[in-house]
């Protein structure tokens, strides 16, 4: 399988460089950064993250250490920012929150005068932080936080852990809005969870958001059906979701849980009444390509039509300076295909949120050394900023620490002409993959703008 | 291994035969080493002192391997002396840091009780997986405690989420002492903010507000730390009182952060409805690592020395004689029932004092933090520290910490540099990720091949060694 997905995204890449913007010269940095007004010369702005790069999630957190290195060589390449030296200190927990813990107090003792800005991969690593962030000033950036990292847990006091997705409860309300506005494809919607169990898998399964979603006439079942990520059989899962009345099946699950998801709809027969849909996660490359085990009586893979969130720019929305930058700088880094994935796009994006935050503080306090996490903080919430002109917004007012920002999205796969998403297999695009088979080639399409989400937390 | 004394000294008494530390230069290394561990934190950075001699990492790691000394003490306990093997430890500590947590967030329990009520709840459910011990042993004992892994997690997440919040992380207060008599008072009117200096982090001040309102007026209180701040009701530090129509009628705030605090309560068309008193008091923390470290060291010194007292009493031999021949054991009248289930109630009672220490160190607990892979963990550590010695859990523990904590970190950074130019063939992000389970697994195996009877024999081996020494043969 790993041939296979390697082959295909090399295939993409090819497909990418073939466009007319990476046949032109290497493009300029996407954003405009704030001017300097400090000489950072001889300093050294350290990026410092940890999180699981060796654990169960590895395979989707990986591309980050690449992300960072290869952001870093851009910048330091051209003589870096305001003339100070960007250099990475990471370390791996391998998912487990002692080790996340001893990585911690490591770089707050190794770092003490330094560290006033940490990313973090994983909500459970924010939520043990989440206190000891607050009392050392430390601001975190974090892709996606759980109402607990985030809010605490009466979801009402914010703390210093900032995400640049939207909570996945909030992510969930946002698709009830979508669902209820759009009843040609839902009719009469009924929603269960068939999920992973823990925070991440069970966010959304809280009374206020089955409140919310029925409120738009949205029915959600109260009981969610939950499998772990080990499991390889739902069948009494998704049978029981049916059952129940569900005609939606919602999950937060990564890469094979929404694949086996989707393929165990089609082994039942229930593709065509039952929808699929989940958070940001299941539009993912992983998702696109393990969903091809099983195919559709239309010959497409399981997963074509999976509804999920897309509060970013993808790889596939070419045109955008920030998605054409990034995807030129992959290319030309020579990565191996698999971290063509969401981690290595949004780690550019939280790099260069963190140099525009430096800026801004340096220029405030009149020098590299005298920022603290505090002034980090106070640029963070006074910030409307366009990553990398336009992978998406860092805006975070008073109060707020997760995007508040979202579009609906459809995973599907790609015609033959590439011009739009193909109906059967018989007009896909099917690549070699090469061990003698074939592959579809997924797509993300949005189906919306970017729309506010509804805040749910804390009801 | 033989109880060899040095050259000269011969045990004449009972006493002399049963003592611990036989010599008085015994004694004092010991509580030399004690008091080396004692005094460590003063020279640390974050430490009173502010000698900066010790990086604070090291007492945070020196707090987490004395936490999980314990919790391994226990199982030694259980699977050292008593032969009864278990997978569950780590649910049973989940079960004193839940519990612990519970008592002091919901119950109203300081940590200093609930830490005994934890510990004694902790063993009646070991008492209640120890069941299966009477009819299986082995690999099926095994198999039945692992039943503890499963049924008590899963009664923790389900059945009890709405005292432990189930998934979602649980916040814990850190110990405290007091608050003895106020130092300060204040009657507060409206619109005139109180402000106080105050704050530190090992004596922090609790700022108290008690308000009375008559019928109908409902003012507003706000307080504000040094940075400005509006301090909401969810911060970790907030108790908000109410009354049963849920209307505030005061809070109390610990202040860790110096600075200057203001109160402000103002009802905008009631003036004069409401008066306010306002009082600061004093407070033993122990919210840092280093105030911590004086509650988990001397606690886990405490219990090894339980633990080795354990053993040397009847309830110790009849472990031990229930491990070697449990057949023999009930022939000379040892009830093995009932020893077993001693044992499983007294490892149980350590794993729940590890995990209410757990509970209260970390300020947070999340159920991710007692999974079955630190069941197995401890059971590693065991191991490798060497079952049945009474040393064994330390140096297990300690070995295992330090090669995760520092050793391999180390390593990392110097192989993530080089591995890459060695295997240029493979991505650079797959080495990087696999160097902590190739070094750690790699340790792990030599060490075993090596040393498959622990750490603790080879330091028995040394002392002998040390003890016989010019004539070592």
């Amino acid at each position: 399988m790993k041939t296979r997905c390697c082959f295909l995204l090399a295939l993409l890449l090819c497909l990418g460089a073939a466009l007319p913007g990476l046949a032109q010269d290497m493009m300029d940095y996407p954003s405009e950064l704030t001017a300097c007004e400090t000489d950072m010369t001889g300093d050294t702005i350290h990026i410092f993250h940890f999180g699981d790069l060796s654990g169960p999630n590895a395979f989707i957190t990986q591309p980050i250490v690449l992300a960072v290195s290869d952001a870093i060589a851009y910048w330091n390449g051209r003589g870096g920012v305001c003339g100070a030296e960007l250099a990475q200190v990471y370390e791996d927990t391998g998912g487990n929150l002692e080790a996340t813990q001893s990585a911690y107090d490591r770089f707050t003792s190794e770092y003490a005068d330094e560290l006033d800005l940490l990313l973090l991969y994983s909500s459970n690593d924010g939520e043990l932080l989440r206190e000891q962030l607050a009392a050392d000033e430390i601001v975190s950036y974090i892709s996606a936080g759980s109402i607990e990292s985030l809010y605490g847990e009466d979801g009402q006091t914010p703390g210093w852990l900032y995400a640049s997705n939207p909570l996945y409860i909030n992510q969930f309300g946002f698709f009830c809005q979508f669902v209820a506005g759009s009843p040609e494809t839902f009719p009469d919607p009924v929603i269960a969870f068939v999920t992973w169990p823990g925070a991440f898998g069970l966010a959304g399964t809280e009374p206020a958001a089955r409140e919310y979603c029925g409120s738009l006439g949205v029915e959600v079942l109260p009981e969610p059906q939950v499998f772990l990520p080990t499991d390889s059989d739902i069948l009494t899962q998704v049978q029981n979701a049916v059952d129940g009345g569900a005609n939606i099946l919602y999950t937060n699950s990564l890469a094979t849980g929404p694949a086996l998801l989707a393929g165990t709809l089609v082994d039942l027969g229930l593709e065509d009444e039952v929808k699929l849909a989940g958070v940001n996660w299941v539009m993912d490359t992983s998702v696109g390509l393990l969903g091809q085990r099983v195919l559709k009586p239309s010959g497409l893979p399981s997963v074509d039509g999976m509804f999920g969130s897309m509060p970013f720019q993808w790889w596939t929305e070419r045109g955008n300076p920030a998605v054409d930058f990034i995807t030129q700088q992959f290319a030309a880094a020579g990565h191996g295909p698999q971290a063509q994935n969401i981690a290595y796009l949004l780690s550019w994006g939280l790099v260069d949120s963190i140099i525009e935050t430096t800026i801004r503080a340096v220029n405030a306090v009149g020098s590299l050394d005298a920022v603290t996490g505090a002034d980090i903080r106070a640029v963070v919430e006074s910030m409307d900023y366009s990553v990398m002109g336009g992978l998406y917004q860092f805006i975070f007012e008073e109060g707020i620490r997760d995007s508040p920002m979202n579009r609906a999205a459809v995973l599907k796969f790609a015609n033959a002409d590439m011009s739009g998403p193909a109906t059967s297999s018989d007009d896909a695009l099917m690549i070699d993959d090469g061990a003698g088979g074939k592959l579809f080639v997924p797509l993300v399409i949005p189906l919306t703008d970017f729309m506010p989400v509804p805040q749910l937390r804390g009801q | 291994m033989a109880n060899l004394h040095p050259a000269g000294v011969f045990d004449t008494t009972y006493d002399e035969d049963m003592s611990i530390d036989r010599t008085a230069r015994d004694k004092l290394w010991k509580n030399l080493a004690f008091a080396a561990l004692l005094l460590l934190p003063l020279l640390s950075v974050s430490g009173p002192l502010g000698l900066k001699l010790v990086s604070d990492q090291y007492i945070s790691l020196i707090g987490r391997i004395a936490i999980f000394v314990i919790a391994v003490q226990g199982l030694n306990l259980l699977v050292g002396y008593t032969g009864q093997i278990s997978l569950g430890h780590a649910a049973f500590m989940a079960i004193g840091a839940y519990g612990s947590a519970i008592l002091a967030r919901d119950l109203g329990f300081s940590f200093w009780t609930a830490l005994p009520a934890c510990a004694l709840l902790t063993g009646l459910a070991g008492l209640v997986f120890g069941l299966p011990s009477l009819r299986v042993k082995g690999f099926y004992l095994a198999m039945a405690t692992l039943a503890a892994q499963f049924i008590i997690p899963w009664l923790l997440r389900y059945p009890l989420e709405d005292w432990t919040g189930g998934t979602r992380p649980l916040s814990v207060p850190a110990p405290m002492i007091g608050p003895f008599a106020p130092y300060a008072e204040a009657t507060l009117s409206d619109g005139e903010p109180w402000t106080i200096a105050a704050g530190d982090p090992y004596f922090v001040d609790v700022i108290s507000v008690n308000l009375q309102a008559g019928a109908g007026v409902e003012p507003s209180i706000a307080l504000r730390n040094p940075a400005g701040d509006l301090v909401l009701a969810g911060d970790i530090n907030m108790t908000v009182m109410e009354n049963p129509g849920g209307q505030i009628t005061g809070f109390s705030y610990i202040a860790a952060k110096a600075g200057e605090y203001r109160v402000e309560i103002s009802a905008a068309d009631s003036a004069g409805a409401w008066t306010a008193a306002a009082t600061v008091s004093k407070a033993l923390s122990f919210s840092t690592d280093i105030a911590m470290y004086y509650i988990i060291v001397p606690l886990s010194a405490l219990l090894m020395f339980l633990a080795r007292n354990i053993i040397r009493t009847r309830t110790g031999r009849a472990f031990v004689s229930v491990r070697d021949n449990d057949l023999a054991a009930e022939l000379l009248g040892i009830n093995v029932f009932t020893y077993k289930l001693r044992a499983f109630f007294l490892s149980a009672v350590y794993a729940g004092v590890a995990g209410c220490l757990l509970a209260f160190e970390r300020n947070s607990l999340s159920l991710d933090m007692f999974q079955l892979d630190v069941s197995i963990e401890m059971l590693a550590m065991l191991i490798i520290g060497g079952a049945g010695y009474p040393l064994g859990a330390m140096f297990g523990v300690t070995f295992i910490r330090l090669l995760q904590e520092a050793v391999i970190p180390f390593a990392r950074h110097s192989l993530a540099d080089l591995l890459p130019q060695v295997f240029p063939f493979i991505d650079a992000v797959n080495i990087t990720s696999a160097i902590n389970p190739i070094l750690f697994g790699g340790a792990l195996i030599v060490f075993l091949v090596l040393e498959p009877r622990g750490l603790a024999h080879r330091w028995e081996v040394f002392k002998v060694a040390w003890k016989l020494r010019p004539y070592a043969y």
